[in-house]
Order: structure tokens, then C-alpha cells, then sequence
């Protein structure tokens, strides 16, 4: 043995250059594994889209494809028209959303909690729901109609409303996160020097939120400009680009074009992730350990104004959810307004109730698939100390999905899987893929979840356990497991309403044999009974509701087991 | 110390030859080479960046080296994972598992696992031990920092592993348990004999617990010694520094046993052939403050600036007669003080006695 080892090439793609035993090699076979899996699940069909947008008829690459959609005026003008709705509902939704973050934070009015479970509940509905609501309110045979005079719902203003129903609680979440780390002491010294309560808000609360702000913004806009649902059922004429790509494949077979609008769509969402990646960063050295928690002190007028824009909110938020389940449970809306059960009948649908329990076997094996999943590769990614290459891909592949929207990736999952040369072809419109393809799209979250409960034990944990001799995996099982399960009980509880509620992705993966609820609403509307979309739609929100309910009785008793 | 140099010519128990680790262009450890003999007890001692976490982490296999070599018992482990070495640890964190109660926890090495009796018996054998008799069933939360601690102590030991690698142990518990607990870890290390290297930054806690201290500075070792050697003549002026409190005297070379301090002469052991200039140093405690004034070498006349209460001792800031601009620090114990109360502005004989000081060539600040 020379004095001076080299470590061989090898070996550093090993990772550790430690001569390899047992456990060792079982441990980067594992994380090697799971890099092969998610190439599988996100990298190829990212890069068919890639494939397929670049190459040619005459089988060569090229921007060929780029030049026509640039060179047809239909695609430039939804193009145009996607960005005035995103910017639109970002500016609407974010002062919405941090005036309704600071009254939950920064004023005393009773009943913050509920309020908030209130903001939060457009989260258990498919972004169709508030579409569905908004035509019962101000569609053709509206019961607000008369408010529009002239006007109709279909269209930018129709698709704006849905919007910002559905992306409200995304911006709430963000911001609610970013007024919480108030420090009172700051509030203390611009008092104590005689600021007015708005000078106070204008230095001390906005720039502190700054970056909350933005994060919330970015996250709103990507969200409107890839959502589909909404201006599928109220957008009308008003074409955007989401409908066109699904428009350009589903209805005209034109991969190419679709997988250059779905470039186009990926744009936004990665442009959108960067800069909130690179806000996040600088955000964290902005809060000190010594900062003292802000608590709202006495003051009846703020609290007023604090209690009028949470109700008003509220009731909103309220309506365009509550609007479509009423409107389900009554007989033919404006002429019979008897209350029925008929809609539920789903006699008249394609699949019937079949769909809605697809839904749920859907909802039950994204949780059950995806939650083993991603809870290990966090762990592989956190914990083990061998092949460094190989973590590092897995940590990227882990943050991609948060850059994709799922029109993006359900558009890869067809150039994939659908392509006659992979052998996976089998699986196209099959529900295993639709699982795959779901826990693919809602894998970051899930992962930031998992790798957040993991980073908060003892980094010495496995050192200690490798000095007894005792390999990783017993120490997984009989420790890092027990004590992560209320994480696990969250990302199955996430994986679970994902699975009910997506649709941007799955639309173009079900066949009729595995349509699920959320795309049911979607073709069930396109032929004209809003009702049964209605008690569709009731159906995914009700399930949603009781299983998040239960999944956190389930976490509670955890935690208080825990003591 | 009574471990004969017989033993050391004998091959080591860990060694350690010439150990590099670089990140990126920061080098941690610089050719650090180390012998442990087997049953010492040996701390790492140096302020936080200096390398000792890294080079206990190297010989513990949770990092690899650059370069260098690791043996154990004349077999070479440096490239071996942790599970194929032969060690127990105690970090500073502990790392105790919290969902598993302090029997589970201490057993959690053991094998075979389904010998459920028998680990039992060797659980309550360790708690005994280190003095937790019946906590079998209390879980980690339930104990206090010290007890936690000594619960670590017992898993590291469970297994009966040859050599026992200490992270900071002490460092996470209040000033009196440390004191308490640093006692016993050392009787108990005396007692069941396990080679133990111990990183600390404290080095009162390493004078007093360790056979040997090994004092580290930027990646390489500075001194080994036994704590005296290390406090009585450290090899550097670092490490005079850094293991209590130093006085230092700039001075001219005379000849081999004398050197020139201000209008004073001053004898000493030895004086270093290198250069004119050179530095001596001289611990507070040995400055020697007498009742009246004598004639003799090495004793000079002061000014008392400031007298503070100490404690057990008295600190005095002297400005000695003759040596323009230099401050010396003295303690003296009242009680073996044959006189009046010292007071500031006083003149008091006092003597640097020649045996305790030590000259270094002038070549660091």
C-alpha cells in the first residue's frame, strides 16, 4: 500500500473511494436505482418533448417547428392572451391574498383558524370546480346574469374568476409563511421612534414579505399560465395557450406543434423557478436566530378592517365552491329547482360510477406508490454517504417536477410511453402510468416534505449506527422510520388529494377504460350536463375533504403518542 | 507517567502516518502522523478549525483522507467503512435514539439480535457501570444532559470495541456535571483499559483527563506530550498559549545559559543557538513574589500596578524595574504569603526562577 492512495475514477463515482463491502455496494446500488427511476418517470419524457419539437419530417433537427408556430397567427395570439390572464390574476391575487395573510397573522379577530381552513379549501378541488360555479352564477342561465348586462362570463373574465379561486391558497400559503417570521423587536424601535402604524407596515412588514412576495407572484403566474381546467369550461372564445397544446394533439394529432407550445409552456415555469430558488436562498440569512415573535397588540380598528376582508374573502372563496354543490343536488337549473339526487346518478356518463372509484384507486395508489418512493430517495439523497454523482442527480431530479407544469409532463409521457418503439408502450392509458405520471408531477413537495423531516435528526445517527456494526437498513427500519412517520402520514395525505384532483397531465394519458373523476368533469361539461360535472366534481371535493380530515386525526393521535 | 517507554517501542495501537485532507484549497489535516499505545488515553486539544474533528473522523471512517495511512493494530483500515473497524463513539449531540428506550438503545449493537437474556444481562452490566443502575425502560427524553450522556458512553462500550473515539463529549453539559463526569470517564477508561482518543477544545479538561495531549494547530500537530510536558515546556509558542497563561519577555542571547532583559541579566536552563534575539516565557504561577529583598540571580524589583481577588490566588500586574514597557502577570497564593497584604504601587522583590524559564528563538509574533 503506497503512502499516497490515489482514488480511482471509480471509486469517486462510488463517491467515497472506500473499499466497498456489502452494505456499501447495496447502498449505491439502491441510489443508482432510483436515479434510473426517475429518469424513467420525468428525464425521458422530458426530453421526447425535447425530441420532438426539434426534429424534422425529413428526420433531421431542426427549429422547423418553432418557425410555424411563430408563422401561425392562432398559437401568437393565445401566446399573448396567456400572459394578460397570468398577469392579470397575479395582480389581483396577491394583494387579495397578503392583505387576507395579514389579517390571519397581524391582527387579533376571532376565528383566525377557521378563516384560514376556509382560504385553504380550494386545495381539496380540481381547479374546475370554481369554472363550474362561475357558469351556474353568471353563465347563459346564470342567477347573477343580470349583473354582466350585456356581457357574458364566458371568456378573460371567466377564466380570471376560476383563477383566482384556484391559486388563491398557493399565494396565502407563501405569504402567511412570510409574515410569521416577524421580529418584534424592530416593531418596538419604529415605535419607540415614533412611526405611524403605516410608516411601520411600509418599512418594516412589505420589505420583510419582499421576497414572499415574489415567490407568491412567480408561483401564481405559472400556475394560471399552465392551467388548463379552468379556461377549458369558461374561457369560450378566448384561446390560451394550455388549450392550444391540448388542443394541437388531442383533437389535431399535431405532435410537433404540441411539443413546441409545451417548450413554450416550460419557459415561464423555469424561468419562474429560478429566480423563487435564488429568492429562497437570500431570504434565509434575512431572519435571525434572536429574533423575538411579533405578537398584535391591542388595536379594534384594524381588527374591524382585518375582520371585513377575511369574511369578504372568505365568502367568495365560499361561493364559487358552494355554488357548484348546491347547483348538483338541484334538478334543472332555472326551471326545476327541486332538490335531487339525480345527478348522481352518472347513468349517462361514459364509465358511470366506475370513474369516480378509478379516481379513488388512483388517489389510493399514488399515495401508496409514491409515498415509499420518495420518502427512500430523500433518504438516500440525506443519509447515505456513498455514490456523491449519483445523489446529486437524484437531488436534481427531485426539483425538476417543481419546474414542469403537468401539461408539460403529460405531453412527455405520451412521446414517451406512447411511442411504438419502448417497450413500456404497453402501459399507455392504463392506470399504472396515470399513478406514475402523478407521483412524478407532485414529487417535489412530497420530497422537500420527506428530506425536511429527515435533515431534523441527528446527522450522527448513522454514523453511530455504522461504529456498532449495524448496517443502514436496520437502522431505516427501527429508527429513521419510526420517528418520520407523521411526515410520511403528510406526503401520503398530499400524494392522496393530488391524485384526486389532478387533471393538467392525465388528460392526456386516460383511456376509456381509465378515465378518473377530475378529467370526467372536463368531458361530461363539453357535452352540456353542467349538473352531473357538478356532482362530479362535489364527489372529488367531498372524498378530498374526508380524507384529509382523517389523515390528520391520524397525525394528531401520532404525535400525541410520541407524547 | 508510569506506562514505561518500553511499551511505546512496541508497535502502537492506532497509528497514523501522514494523514492529508484537503477541501477545495482549505487543508484540514497536513501530513498529521500519530501513535496511540494500547489502554492511553489520548486527547486531541486545539482551537475549532485546527483539525482535530477531522483527523477523529478519518479514524472513525466517516471521511477519507487525501493522502496518509491508518493502521489498527498493525492493520490497515484507511480506506476500510466504518462498520469493518473496530471502534465505539460517543458524539457531542450523543445521537441517542430518541424513539427507543435507554435498554434499546444500549443494546442496539449487539448481536445476535433474538439473544434477548443475554443482552439484558450485559445492558444491565453497562448501566452499572456508568451509573445508571434500572433506567432500562426511561427513553432519552426522559434524562437529563449528564445521564444521556452516560448512556452514550454505554452503547459505545456495549460491544466492547478496542478503541474508543470521544467527539466533544463533554462540551454540551454545564460546568459542574463536566467535572464530575470527566472524573469518572477517566476511571472508568482506567479501569477497562480501551485505547480512547478524545477531541476537545477545553484544555483544562484535557490536562486533566489524559495520559497524553496532543495540541493542534491549522492542520498540524504542534506538540505531543504528557499534560506536564505540555504546560512546563511547550514546544511552541502557540502552545504555551493556548494551555493556560503565559508571560513573555523579549530578550538578547548572552551566551548558552544566560540571556539579557532589559538592564537585567537572567540565567535559564538553556538558550537557543539561533539568532540574537529570543523570547522567554514564563507562567504567572512561577513568578515569585519575595518578603524582602536579597541579592541573587534572577531577582529583580517591581511596581505592583493592579492587585485582583482570584479566588484560591491573587493576580498581580507587575511592571518590572528596568525592563521598559513590559507587563507581567503574576499569581500568588496569599496564604503561603509570608507578609503584609499586597498593595498597588508597592515595590516587592521578586524572582523568575531560572529552572521554570524558558527561551524560544524570536521567530513567530
Amino acid at each position: 500500500m503506497s503512502s499516497v492512495a490515489r482514488r480511482p475514477l471509480l471509486a469517486r463515482l462510488g463517491g467515497f473511494g472506500q473499499r466497498a463491502d456489502g452494505e456499501t455496494r447495496v447502498a449505491q446500488g439502491l441510489v443508482w436505482l432510483w436515479v434510473a427511476l426517475l429518469a424513467v418517470l420525468l428525464g425521458l419524457p422530458l426530453l421526447a418533448i425535447l425530441g420532438r419539437a426539434l426534429l424534422q419530417a425529413d428526420g433531421g433537427l431542426g427549429f422547423g417547428h418553432f418557425g410555424e408556430v411563430l408563422d401561425s397567427p392562432g398559437l401568437m395570439h393565445a401566446t399573448l392572451n396567456s400572459f394578460v390572464v397570468s398577469l392579470t390574476v397575479t395582480t389581483i391575487v396577491l394583494p387579495l391574498a397578503f392583505g387576507f395573510a395579514w389579517a390571519l397573522m397581524r391582527s387579533r379577530v376571532v376565528g383566525r383558524a377557521v378563516f384560514r381552513q376556509i382560504a385553504l379549501t380550494p386545495l381539496l378541488a380540481p381547479s374546475l370546480m370554481p369554472a363550474i360555479s362561475i357558469v351556474y352564477l353568471f353563465g347563459n342561465q346564470g342567477m347573477l346574469k343580470s349583473w354582466l348586462g350585456d356581457g357574458s362570463i364566458y371568456g378573460f373574465w371567466g377564466i380570471v374568476l376560476g383563477e383566482l379561486f384556484y391559486t388563491f391558497p398557493h399565494a396565502l400559503l407563501i405569504l402567511v409563511t412570510a409574515l410569521a417570521s416577524a421580529d418584534a423587536r424592530l416593531f418596538e424601535a419604529a415605535r419607540s421612534m415614533g412611526a405611524s402604524a403605516w410608516r411601520q407596515f411600509f418599512t418594516i412588514t412589505l420589505p420583510g414579505a419582499r421576497y414572499g412576495l415574489l415567490s407568491a407572484g412567480l408561483v401564481v403566474f405559472t400556475l394560471v399560465i399552465t392551467d388548463f381546467g379552468v379556461p377549458k369550461v369558461v374561457g369560450g372564445n378566448y384561446s390560451v395557450l394550455a388549450v392550444e397544446a391540448y388542443k394541437q394533439v388531442i383533437g389535431q394529432q399535431n405532435f410537433e406543434r404540441g411539443a413546441v407550445v409545451g417548450l413554450m409552456l416550460l419557459l415561464p415555469a423555469v424561468l419562474a423557478f429560478v429566480l423563487e430558488r435564488r429568492s429562497a436562498r437570500r431570504q434565509q440569512a434575512a431572519i435571525t436566530a434572536r429574533a423575538v415573535q411579533y405578537t398584535p397588540g391591542h388595536d379594534p380598528l384594524r381588527d374591524v378592517a382585518a375582520f371585513g376582508l377575511l369574511s369578504g374573502v372568505s365568502v367568495l372563496l365560499l361561493a364559487l365552491l358552494g355554488v357548484g354543490i348546491v347547483a348538483s343536488f338541484i334538478g334543472y337549473w332555472p326551471y326545476n329547482l327541486k332538490l335531487t339526487l339525480d345527478h348522481y346518478d352518472f347513468s349517462q356518463i361514459d364509465g358511470g360510477w366506475a370513474v369516480y372509484f378509478n379516481s379513488l384507486e388512483l388517489a389510493t395508489a399514488t399515495a401508496l406508490v409514491g409515498t415509499p418512493l420518495v420518502f427512500l430517495g430523500a433518504y438516500w439523497v440525506e443519509k447515505l454517504k456513498v455514490a456523491g454523482a449519483g445523489r446529486q442527480v437524484l437531488r436534481f431530479f427531485a426539483m425538476l417536477p417543481m419546474a414542469v407544469p403537468g401539461l408539460v409532463l403529460g405531453l412527455g409521457y405520451v412521446f414517451f410511453f406512447n411511442h411504438p418503439d419502448n417497450p413500456l408502450n404497453g402501459l399507455y392509458g392504463s392506470l399504472a402510468l396515470m399513478v406514475v405520471c402523478t407521483v412524478a408531477h407532485y414529487y417535489t413537495t412530497a420530497h422537500l416534505t420527506a428530506a425536511t423531516a429527515l435533515k431534523q435528526l441527528d446527522n450522527e445517527f448513522e454514523a453511530v449506527a455504522a461504529s456498532l456494526k449495524v448496517p443502514f437498513w436496520v437502522t431505516l427500519r427501527r429508527v429513521t422510520l419510526p420517528i418520520c412517520l407523521p411526515a410520511l402520514v403528510d406526503v401520503a395525505r398530499y400524494f392522496f388529494i393530488a391524485g384526486m384532483t389532478t387533471v393538467s397531465a392525465l388528460i392526456f394519458l386516460y383511456s376509456p377504460d381509465s378515465s378518473v373523476s377530475a378529467v370526467a368533469i372536463i368531458t361530461i361539461d363539453d357535452t352540456g350536463n353542467t349538473a352531473a360535472a357538478a356532482a362530479m366534481a362535489t364527489m372529488v371535493v367531498a372524498t378530498s375533504a374526508i380524507v384529509s380530515i382523517l389523515f390528520s386525526l391520524l397525525e394528531a393521535w401520532m404525535m400525541h403518542r410520541r407524547r | 507517567m508510569k506506562p514505561a517507554d518500553t511499551i511505546l517501542t512496541a508497535s502502537p495501537y492506532l497509528a497514523v502516518h501522514g494523514l492529508t485532507r484537503r477541501y477545495g484549497a482549505f487543508t484540514a489535516l497536513d501530513n498529521v502522523s500519530l501513535a496511540l499505545r494500547h489502554g492511553e488515553f489520548v486527547c486531541l486539544l486545539g482551537p475549532s478549525g485546527c483539525g482535530k474533528t477531522t483527523l477523529l473522523r478519518q479514524i472513525a471512517g466517516l471521511d477519507l483522507p487525501d493522502s496518509g495511512r491508518i493502521t489498527l493494530q498493525d492493520r490497515d483500515i484507511t480506506r476500510l467503512p466504518p462498520a469493518k473497524r473496530d471502534y465505539g463513539i460517543v458524539f457531542q449531540s450523543y445521537a441517542l435514539f430518541p424513539n427507543l428506550s435507554v435498554a434499546d438503545n444500549i443494546a442496539y449493537g449487539l448481536t445476535p439480535r433474538r439473544e434477548r437474556a443475554r443482552h439484558r444481562e450485559r445492558v444491565r452490566e453497562l448501566l452499572d457501570m456508568v451509573g445508571l443502575p434500572g433506567s432500562e425502560d426511561k427513553y432519552p427524553s426522559q434524562l437529563s444532559g449528564g445521564q444521556q450522556q452516560r448512556v452514550a458512553l454505554a452503547r459505545a462500550l456495549a460491544t466492547s470495541p478496542g478503541l474508543l473515539l470521544l467527539d466533544e463529549p463533554l462540551s454540551a453539559l454545564d460546568a459542574r456535571v463536566r467535572d464530575k463526569l470527566r472524573d469518572e470517564l477517566k476511571r472508568l477508561q482506567k479501569k477497562l483499559g480501551v485505547t480512547t482518543l478524545m477531541v476537545t477544545h477545553d484544555q483544562a479538561e484535557a490536562l486533566a483527563i489524559a495520559d497524553r495531549v496532543v495540541v493542534m494547530n491549522n492542520g498540524q500537530i504542534e506538540q505531543i506530550g504528557t499534560p506536564a510536558e505540555i504546560y512546563r515546556r511547550p514546544a511552541s509558542r502557540f502552545v504555551a498559549e493556548f494551555v493556560g497563561e503565559a508571560n513573555w519577555l523579549p530578550a538578547q542571547r548572552i551566551d548558552a545559559h544566560s540571556v539579557k532583559v532589559g538592564a537585567h541579566r537572567l540565567m535559564l536552563a538553556g538558550v537557543p543557538t539561533s539568532g540574537e534575539a529570543c523570547t522567554l516565557f514564563v507562567r504567572p504561577e512561577d513568578i515569585l513574589v519575595k518578603p524582602r529583598w536579597e541579592a541573587a540571580p534572577n531577582t529583580l524589583l517591581a511596581r505592583i500596578a493592579d492587585v485582583s481577588f482570584a479566588g484560591a490566588m491573587t493576580r498581580l500586574q507587575l511592571l518590572p524595574e528596568g525592563i521598559p514597557g513590559v507587563t507581567l502577570t503574576a499569581e500568588v497564593c496569599p496564604s503561603m504569603l509570608n507578609r503584609q497584604p499586597l498593595v498597588p504601587g508597592e515595590i516587592v522583590p521578586i524572582e523568575l526562577p531560572a529552572e521554570l524559564l524558558v527561551a524560544y528563538p524570536e521567530v513567530r509574533a
